[in-house]
């Protein structure tokens, strides 16, 4: 099930919300454990037995962890959560890279294995994983409630797209947690900014890069345009999965991290990493980045060590090379930061130093979008006024062409609502000015929800054309 | 201090006792949309959208480990939800207020025209579409048939003014060029009516031409096979309806917009008008035009037992698809006798575009056979070649013709 569906929003949440509310507070984590399940099931039949597997597994780890600490069979019990768990991804997310892989090198001819990805398994592995090294760390208690930990790696706000919520931020609210009306509203308030993201802005820029992406040949603009509207359709649909999240589970009383905070204002790489989807690099920090060593023994194992880091930041964005390319594209910029780019960029000006950033983000966008290089490489060549074909027929159109002009003032409005919404200015003040009228911002959002409710509609909306003939 | 302690103390009070306030206000707007929903008696079928609604879905483990289930059950509660229609006019003005220019491959127009968008064709279906009736037209010419294709435009390949700027419409005379390349006996008519782009050539709010348009059009047909039409004023108009609005209309969203008027046009004498006139209509009792064909009868076969003495069927004018008052809609095989006594047989392999065209057709053959591809079941060259046609005249919209695949076996 996703957030933005009516069966979401109009059945399963109404109804989850209901019952939690009646039932006792020792019997809560029993209804979201339940809830989660079938929220899960809904798009995942089968597979909801492996995310009970993974519950399962990383339950005992963390009570083996946790009873034979300081001898063999607790870090025996580590190296086996962290390989099972690992195996799962590699099994479900990257066998078929592999295999293929291994087939291109060595020209054999093994059968590639065709499994579907389990929904946000991405998501939960490194959430159960971060529990039993959060144990075996003693940074958070065992759990010994089997109920209470399927809520938390199941927990359905976010299961999906998380934010990864590491045991030890939130093993304290598991277990006894408080709600308000002001903690609901305020939820409440932040899902419905999360909707009005992904529904009204994500969508609607998806829409516009898919106009572009399979463009043989793109004009400059129309490249950048496209890789704007791309760069904006994951940052609203992600940012607002996260904003829904968080909105959940604050009317839950549950307080999970913030996973965004306005990264495409950052004035370097390193900043951008810091403001974009930070739990994943908090994840990697704390489990990778910190356990390898960190920038604690010298340069050239720093250096190995963000190498490592960012080579896995970018697989496990997908199982494509491109993706790894990518990490280690951002890699590259940010050891250039620490070696003398950094200061630089402190020193100069500042618009320089936003150029910079998203020039390279932008650049990174088209890594990430194309997990055919060739393809790529080829949307690049347009946007830097290469573009092969186009530019033999017509050099003005290598640049701008009427195709372009027509979908900027088609989807104008919406891009500069979506460059403004990047910022904080807009959360700042419109959330002061809110502030002194607060029953204007209730209207606010019950008309965003409308919205959201109408343009689901409008998607469904399906006439058939009884005389397309 | 204690006072400043109990003012702030109360004024969070009563920031809680509003927010509270808040909360409810948004959980109730919820709980009526929901309880809405689940209050609201199952809507059977959407005069809006023309199609059967998703009733509730059954339940079975084996409709919900396929995925099935859960589709049925949101597509459900999107049919249902109460006042559909608002909510999806909704999102088109709201889209419309954002800038957007399209909706459902429909653009806003100017002067309220909603025109279809054509902006990508498969390529190799075109061609596939243009060698059959290539040689549909050179096995015919062998019995004496004479072949004509006849392309009709989009709206906004004639009347480009009233598409949004810089709308990415494919350059369509490029296929009307390309068809001319592949197949002999190509008329090309759009030249034609953008010399009448002014005028009410196509509907605004459906994608196909007006009765007008189809004249223009029919014209320079007469024109380009070397013989002559009747000028338009020998043609009585008939305003058949003034409240029609076509397939583009609930596409674009149904919001509030002039309904199109559908008029007739035939030569005096050839068709009794509407019982009920308005005012307006003008009654022509003279005869005019050619005498010899006057009182001659008309008959339609629609080869399902019904027969016509008219080619309007005007109880489609109080139905939603009023287009379908010319010849009903689409047949696999209509039969007209025109009462014309010249020997002519026209085979004519058509969509809905001739349904108008026919009209100005019905004083130049004796015989016409229209048939509808998409329903003809039968070999038709086998039957072309048994019926002894005098000419065949392929006539399809542009856009349908790239879309659908044409053989004939």
């Amino acid at each position: 099930m996703v957030f933005s569906s009516f069966t979401f929003l109009l059945l399963f949440l109404p109804l989850f919300l209901a019952v939690y509310a009646l039932l006792p507070v020792r019997l809560r984590n029993g209804m979201l454990f339940l809830g989660s399940l079938i929220f899960y099931a809904w798009g995942e039949p089968v597979y909801v037995t492996l995310l009970l597997f993974s519950t399962l597994v990383d339950y005992t780890h963390g009570l083996l962890v946790d009873r034979y600490r300081g001898s063999w069979i607790g870090r025996a019990a580590l190296f086996s959560s962290v390989i099972i768990n690992l195996g799962l991804l590699g099994v479900f997310k990257y066998s078929g890279l592999l295999v293929q892989t291994w087939n291109n090198l060595v020209g054999s001819q093994i059968s590639v294995p065709s499994l579907a990805l389990p929904i946000g398994i991405s998501f939960y592995t490194f959430q159960t994983m971060s529990y039993t090294l959060d144990v075996y760390g003693g940074k958070a208690p065992v759990q010994r409630n089997l109920i209470s930990f399927g809520a938390y790696v199941s927990m359905f706000p976010q299961l999906i797209a998380g934010p990864i919520v590491r045991y030890v931020s939130v093993h304290r609210e598991l277990d006894s947690r408080r709600t308000s009306a002001t903690k609901s509203y305020q939820g409440f308030r932040r899902f419905l900014v999360g909707l009005g993201k992904k529904i009204l802005l994500a969508n609607s820029f998806g829409e516009l890069w898919e106009l572009y992406r399979g463009y043989g040949n793109v004009s400059s603009f129309g490249g950048w345009l496209g890789i704007l509207a791309f760069g904006l359709q994951i940052y609203y649909d992600f940012s607002g999965y996260s904003d829904m999240a968080i909105g959940l589970g604050k009317i839950l009383g549950f307080s999970f991290p913030e996973n965004f905070s306005y990264p495409y204002i950052s004035r370097s790489i390193t900043e951008f990493w810091r403001r974009w989807h930070i739990t994943l690099g908090t994840w990697f920090r704390e489990y990778v980045y910190i356990p390898l060593g960190g920038n604690r023994r010298g340069q050239l194992c720093q250096l190995r060590n963000l190498l490592v880091v960012w080579a896995l930041t970018g697989i496990w964005h997908g199982a494509s090379w491109n993706f790894l390319l990518w990490g280690m594209y951002f890699a590259g910029f940010l050891i250039l930061e620490k070696l003398f780019l950094g200061k630089w960029l402190e020193r100069g000006p500042s618009l320089v130093a936003h150029g910079y950033t998203l020039g390279v983000v932008a650049l990174g966008w088209v890594l990430f979008a194309f997990e055919d290089l060739s393809a790529g490489l080829s949307y690049l060549r347009g946007m830097l006024g290469l573009a092969g074909g186009l530019a033999a027929k017509d050099l003005a159109g290598a640049w701008l062409t009427g195709f372009d002009l027509y979908q900027l003032t088609s989807f104008g409005p919406l891009l500069l609502l979506g460059v403004i919404g990047c910022t904080p200015w807009p959360s700042h003040r419109l959330g002061a000015w809110f502030g002194r009228h607060p029953w204007v911002e209730t209207l606010g959002l019950v008309t965003l929800g409308a919205a959201c409710v109408a343009w689901l509609s409008g998607d469904s909306y399906n006439p058939f054309l009884y005389f397309r003939f | 201090m204690t006072d400043q302690k109990k003012h702030g103390g109360k004024q969070r009070l009563t920031q809680s006792g509003r927010e509270k306030r808040q909360l409810m206000v948004l959980l109730g707007a919820w709980l009526v949309l929901v309880l809405a929903f689940l209050g609201k008696p199952e809507k059977i079928f959407s005069e809006a959208e023309n199609r059967y609604l998703q009733r509730r879905p059954k339940w079975s483990l084996a409709s919900f480990e396929k995925g099935t289930f859960g589709e049925e059950l949101e597509k459900w509660i999107s049919d249902q939800l109460p006042g559909r229609d608002g909510w999806v006019q909704g999102k088109t003005l709201l889209a419309r207020f954002l800038g957007r220019r399209e909706n459902q491959g429909i653009y806003f127009g100017r002067e309220e025209y909603l025109l279809e968008t054509f902006q990508e064709y498969d390529q190799k279906l075109f061609a596939e579409n243009l060698t059959s009736v290539a040689r549909l037209f050179k096995l015919l010419e062998d019995t004496g048939t004479k072949g004509y294709l006849l392309l009709a435009p989009t709206a906004g390949a004639v009347m480009p003014s009233h598409l949004p700027a810089y709308a990415p419409e494919l350059d369509q005379d490029q296929l009307f060029s390309q068809a001319e390349e592949h197949v002999p006996g190509v008329i090309r008519v759009e030249e034609a009516l953008r010399a009448h782009q002014e005028e009410y050539i196509y509907y605004r709010t459906d994608h196909h031409w007006t009765s007008l348009g189809a004249y223009y059009a029919y014209e320079a047909f007469r024109k380009q096979t070397g013989r002559e039409a009747f000028p338009r004023e020998a043609y009585t108009e008939e305003i058949l309806s003034r409240d029609f609005y076509g397939t583009s209309y609930p596409r674009a969203g149904s919001y509030a917009i002039t309904p199109d008027w559908i008029t007739a046009m035939y030569l005096p004498g050839r068709e009794k008008p509407s019982e009920v006139q308005d005012g307006n209509i003008q009654k022509e009792e003279e005869l005019s035009g050619d005498p010899k064909m006057a009182g001659q009868m008309l008959t339609v076969d629609y080869g399902n037992g019904e027969t016509e003495q008219t080619l309007y069927d005007r109880s489609f004018l109080k139905k939603r698809d009023q287009y379908r008052v010319f010849l009903k809609g689409n047949y696999p095989l209509v039969t007209i006798h025109t009462g014309v006594e010249n020997g002519k047989k026209l085979l004519l392999i058509k969509d809905s575009y001739a349904n108008t065209f026919v009209q100005f057709l019905v004083s130049d053959y004796e015989e016409i056979q229209m048939v509808d591809l998409r329903y003809f079941k039968a070999s038709l060259t086998d039957y072309a070649a048994k019926q002894k046609f005098t000419e065949v005249l392929v006539l399809y919209q542009i856009k349908n013709f790239v879309q659908e695949s044409i053989s004939f076996q």
